[in-house]
């Protein structure tokens, strides 16, 4: 019955070929979201985990950089910077803002740096240079191709202008975009001088980032203190659980898609062979082997397009990004064994309405013209 | 043809039903991904809309309302004030938090307000009454298992729920305090080294007279304090609007054309099959003398038929989920009820009937006629 | 003299080409005029259905022409000839073709649909012919409810809805029981006889050779009449009656030609013929 079943449905290849880009479709539905959602929780860390202090200080009660605000009165950094632990102390500004250019409007996240200092500055140029004073910006070089604004024109935050003077990679997502400039000039925007957001404090060679943590909470009281890898999982976590439900609904609405397209295929397939199956039928074959053999054909169809949304996944989505740069999409090899799982549950929820009419077949239909 | 077509659609009802299901399953989708990029415009507008302002006044240069960082010196209001036909200027303070309760991270909008502004109906709650009363969104309520009385805390400092509102925008849920609380909340975690400088304010909720013009009023205060903008609440919402669609469309675009994709082919496959096996069928009618444009208006008309069929029943399922995804998560809207989503979703949908029904066209014009001489 | 309803010349049919050419039908010509029922004949494979399909229409002849009422329908373009078909043509087919979502009137009227006054014109004609095939307690029903007889009946009444002169039948009692059979052959001869429409009949059927006005023998594309008289043989193995112009089994011995039923009586009678003949 397993050849028959294998034949029976290679025999109708257009059918099989449509159904399986069918279910395809909706896998790839699911596998996409889940790119996205990565692929934006990965990026949206990218700040914090290239910069990579021993330890970030924020505002007490923050934990994370991203969607969050964080104030620190300025002379904390003088005592942190006092610690026999620490080598280095940066200072930075954050804050979340519409920026302007070229007329579209952009959600960005805005990093104010010291004047002359890159240790919190952008990590990889691809054209121009860092901020060296008032009124620049170093803005990501994927926003620069969306918007059209290169170097040397402007852009606008609130009601400051700022002139682009570089361009940078890695620090695009359509959630955080990173731009660059003066601690200064963002300090008037906000009008929060003798205040910064975060301090990345790097220790003196020998002091671990669990010791310096340790040290500063003893030290400075209403702040709190986290490594850089406490603080990008922070974040990372707040991301995917942002997700996390969309990309649950997501999956069980296209797995239940799937699922009826995996039964239409089985069905039809049943009904258009009911003459042989009740031949089979008359013939002893059992039911157990008749209804194995639906079943199989249903898995057959599942696998065939959760293969065919794997290669998609796997070859296409990554190149999305190339056409579409605002996306950042990463697929993830658990994410495509996950919906392995799925793709097998889906074919036997599929094959139940087909093996019920595989059963209710009447052997004596062997004999009608 | 039409007849043909029903006909032929009732003479096996299990599969039209599964058919019609999964198209509708498909219509679905479509309008809950449709409807959810809706309700993310509806909901900024309503955040807007629910501050109950006649104008709205911003830092210069800013033209947005949420995700925007808007910051106002105090003195700005008693400015604002001044001017002719203005009632009040009612204070307004926006502070995106992280809630963090059981490893649980939510990022939160806290409206801080004082004597508008607030939610604007509460779901449970007497609401704040004293500065450590907090207000928070039904989905922090439902995420946390937090009730009356509860303690939440926002940066180590300690509020109690004092009310439970339905507000929210952009993936946050809301939650108001006042501003007894806000500088409570800043005292204690001394993050800057005077409260009377520091950028305590965000917006002016502008209330006018009756008789005041609302255009003219709003020139006035421009002129009177360069140092702000003024909207009507309607502008700010457009403008948070057409921001959120630059960060949604490219996403929701791309999903939304898979998804019309996956539809095609759907109704494309439910057609094939369903000529493939009545071949027979179209060999017969061709020999009894129907021309080729019959068949395909048959083919067509079945393919309209189911989705007719379809397009209801997924306006219902699209309904069914919403309502599913909402309980569950009830910081996202999910708006379906949009005319323009229904009557995008609609026309798109006939015209995906039409374009599904050339799939099988081919097969049906080689349709040999001699077929119905050869046995069943 | 009566103009035929049917004339077909030199019809001739090639499938494939060069040294792979098969001639389905070669060279045949034939005449029917209204009111006569004609049979053809012939062994599995000789080609009739060919012929039957380009009588009708449905197949282009390689060369030859067939008029029906005076249409040259070989040489109208596939836009033209659907009208042939649906009022000039009526179809008898083995497998009975019933469109499963109809009832039967549905389907007895669907070809009404392309007639002039369309199917409520055609509703009192469809009641005449339920009332004669024996089809109207079962107006309602759907294919799949009938017997072979009535799904047979109804093809017949739908063949003739649109009142055509010419009805082609390919093997129209193939399947069905004996009695039934014989009433649908009835039925096919009381049409040509009573509502003159020329009747061709494409069948293996032996009964219909005594109705027939007319037997045609197709073999090898080649037609030729049967009027001539014939005799039935003795399978001299297992003593069955044997049709000599369709036997394809025969074994010649001692200047005697014997005609056999199957391939396994032919080897047993050649292994030792003198066992058989009495020799």
């Amino acid at each position: 019955m397993f050849l028959w079943a294998w034949k029976s449905l290679f025999s109708q290849r257009s059918t099989l070929v449509g159904s399986s880009l069918g279910i395809a479709g909706a896998f790839i539905l699911v596998l996409f979201f889940d790119a996205v959602f990565r692929g934006e929780s990965e990026q949206i860390v990218a700040y914090p985990a290239h910069m990579n202090p021993d330890v970030w200080v924020m505002q007490a009660g923050v934990g994370n950089m991203h969607m969050a605000s964080s104030y620190i009165w300025d002379w904390k950094m003088d005592v942190i910077a006092a610690m026999p632990e620490v080598e280095r102390v940066t200072p930075i500004l954050y804050f979340a803002n519409i920026i302007e250019a070229r007329g579209s409007k952009l959600f960005a996240f805005v990093v104010g740096l010291q004047s002359g200092e890159h240790r919190a500055g952008p990590w990889e140029m691809s054209a121009g240079r860092r901020i060296a004073g008032k009124g620049e910006a170093v803005i990501p070089a994927v926003l620069s191709r969306i918007t059209g604004i290169g170097i040397g024109d402007t852009m606008r935050i609130t009601d400051h202008d700022f002139r682009v003077v570089g361009l940078s990679r890695g620090t695009y997502s359509s959630a955080n975009p990173v731009i660059f400039v003066t601690l200064d000039d963002l300090a008037d925007i906000l009008s929060a001088e003798g205040t910064y957001s975060y301090l990345l404090v790097d220790a003196k060679e020998g002091v671990s980032p669990k010791q310096l943590a340790e040290g500063i909470r003893r030290t400075v009281e209403k702040v709190n203190v986290l490594t850089t890898a406490e603080l990008v999982a922070n974040d990372f976590g707040l991301a995917m659980q942002m997700g996390v439900e969309i990309i649950f609904m997501m999956t069980m609405i296209c797995s239940a898609l799937a699922a009826l397209i995996v039964g239409f295929s089985a069905y039809s397939l049943v009904a258009r062979k009911q003459r042989e199956l009740a031949i089979v039928k008359a013939l002893g074959g059992r039911r157990g082997a008749l209804v194995g053999s639906v079943v199989l054909q249903a898995v057959i169809v599942a696998l065939l397009g959760y293969l065919l949304a794997v290669v998609f996944a796997l070859l296409v989505i990554p190149q999305v990004p190339l056409l579409v740069p605002q996306l950042s999409l990463v697929v993830s090899i658990g994410d495509i064994l996950q919906m392995g799982l799925v793709a097998l549950l889906v074919a036997v929820i599929g094959a139940v309405i087909p093996a019920s009419l595989v059963l209710r077949l009447d052997p004596a239909l062997a004999y009608q013209v | 043809m039409f007849w043909l077509a029903w006909k032929q659609l009732k003479l096996d009802r299990i599969r039209t039903a599964m058919t019609a299901f999964a198209v509708a399953a498909v219509i679905a989708v479509i309008l809950v991904l449709d409807g959810f990029e809706q309700g993310q415009y509806r909901q900024l507008e309503r955040v807007i809309h629910n501050r109950q302002a006649d104008l709205i006044v911003t830092q210069a240069g800013v033209q947005d309302f949420v995700a925007a960082r808007s910051s106002l010196p105090q003195l700005t209001r008693e400015a604002v004030e001044s001017v002719t036909g203005v009632v009040n200027a009612h204070p307004m303070t926006a502070l995106p938090v992280i809630y963090r309760q059981d490893g649980k991270l939510t990022p939160v909008y806290v409206l801080v307000y004082d004597t508008l502004g607030g939610p604007a109906s509460l779901l449970d709650g007497p609401g704040i009454r004293q500065g450590r009363d907090i207000v928070i969104d039904q989905t922090l309520a439902l995420k946390y298992g937090l009730g009356m009385g509860d303690e939440f805390r926002v940066s180590d400092f300690s509020f109690r729920v004092a009310g439970i509102t339905d507000e929210a925008a952009f993936f946050m849920p809301f939650a108001f305090i006042s501003y007894d609380g806000m500088i409570d909340l800043f005292l204690e975690s001394e993050i800057a080294p005077d409260l009377s400088t520091f950028p305590l304010l965000s917006f002016l909720l502008v209330e006018l007279s009756p008789q005041a013009d609302r255009l003219t009023v709003q020139r006035s205060i421009e002129q009177r304090v360069p140092e702000v903008d003024v909207f009507t609440p309607a502008e700010l919402a457009a403008h948070d609007v057409d921001m959120a669609r630059t960060f949604y469309r490219p996403i929701m675009g791309l999903l939304v054309s898979v998804a019309w994709v996956i539809g095609m082919l759907v109704v494309g496959l439910v057609l094939y099959a369903d000529v493939r096996s009545r071949l027979r069928s179209f060999a017969v009618m061709k020999a009894l003398g129907f021309e080729h444009r019959h068949l395909v208006t048959a083919v067509v008309a079945q393919s309209l038929l189911l989705m007719l069929l379809a397009l209801p029943l997924g306006a219902l399922l699209a309904w069914l989920l919403k309502e599913q995804v909402e309980s569950v998560a009830p910081v996202y809207l999910i708006s379906i009820y949009e005319p323009l989503v229904f009557t995008r979703t609609l026309v798109a949908g006939l015209v995906l009937a039409v374009v599904g029904a050339l799939v099988p066209l081919r097969s049906v014009r080689r349709t040999d006629p001699m077929i119905a001489f050869q046995g069943a | 003299m009566t103009e035929p309803v049917l004339r077909a010349s030199h019809l001739t049919r090639i499938y494939g080409s060069g040294r792979t050419a098969v001639r389905a039908v070669d060279d045949v010509s034939l005449t029917i005029p209204p009111g006569e029922l004609v049979m053809i004949m012939g062994p599995s494979g000789s080609g009739k259905t060919t012929l039957l399909s380009m009588l009708g229409g449905l197949l282009r002849p390689t060369s030859g022409e067939v008029v029906i009422n005076g249409t040259v329908i070989t040489e109208l373009d596939e836009d033209r000839l659907p009208v042939v078909r649906a009022l000039e043509i009526g179809f008898i087919f083995q497998s009975f073709n019933l469109l499963d979502a109809l009832t039967v009137e549905e389907n007895i009227l669907f070809p009404a649909r392309l007639r002039k006054g369309g199917v409520s014109a055609a509703r009192p004609r469809a009641e005449e012919l339920m009332s004669r095939l024996g089809l109207t307690h079962r107006r309602r029903a759907l294919p799949r409810t009938l017997s072979g007889g009535e799904k047979q009946r109804v093809a017949i009444a739908r063949a003739l809805i649109n009142e055509p002169k010419l009805i082609l039948a390919d093997e129209p009692t193939g399947n069905l029981d004996s009695r039934t059979g014989q009433e649908v052959l009835m039925i096919l001869h009381d049409i040509a006889r009573d509502e003159g429409r020329a009747v061709v009949l494409v069948t293996h059927d032996p009964r219909v050779e005594d109705m027939a006005d007319r037997v045609l023998w197709l073999e090898d594309g080649h037609l030729r009449d049967r009027s001539e008289a014939h005799h039935w043989a003795r399978d001299p193995v297992c003593g069955m009656k044997v049709d000599e112009w369709t036997a394809t089994l025969i074994s010649e011995h001692e200047g005697q030609r014997y005609f056999f039923c199957s391939p396994r009586c032919k080897a047993r009678f050649d292994a030792a013929p003198d066992d058989w003949t009495g020799g």
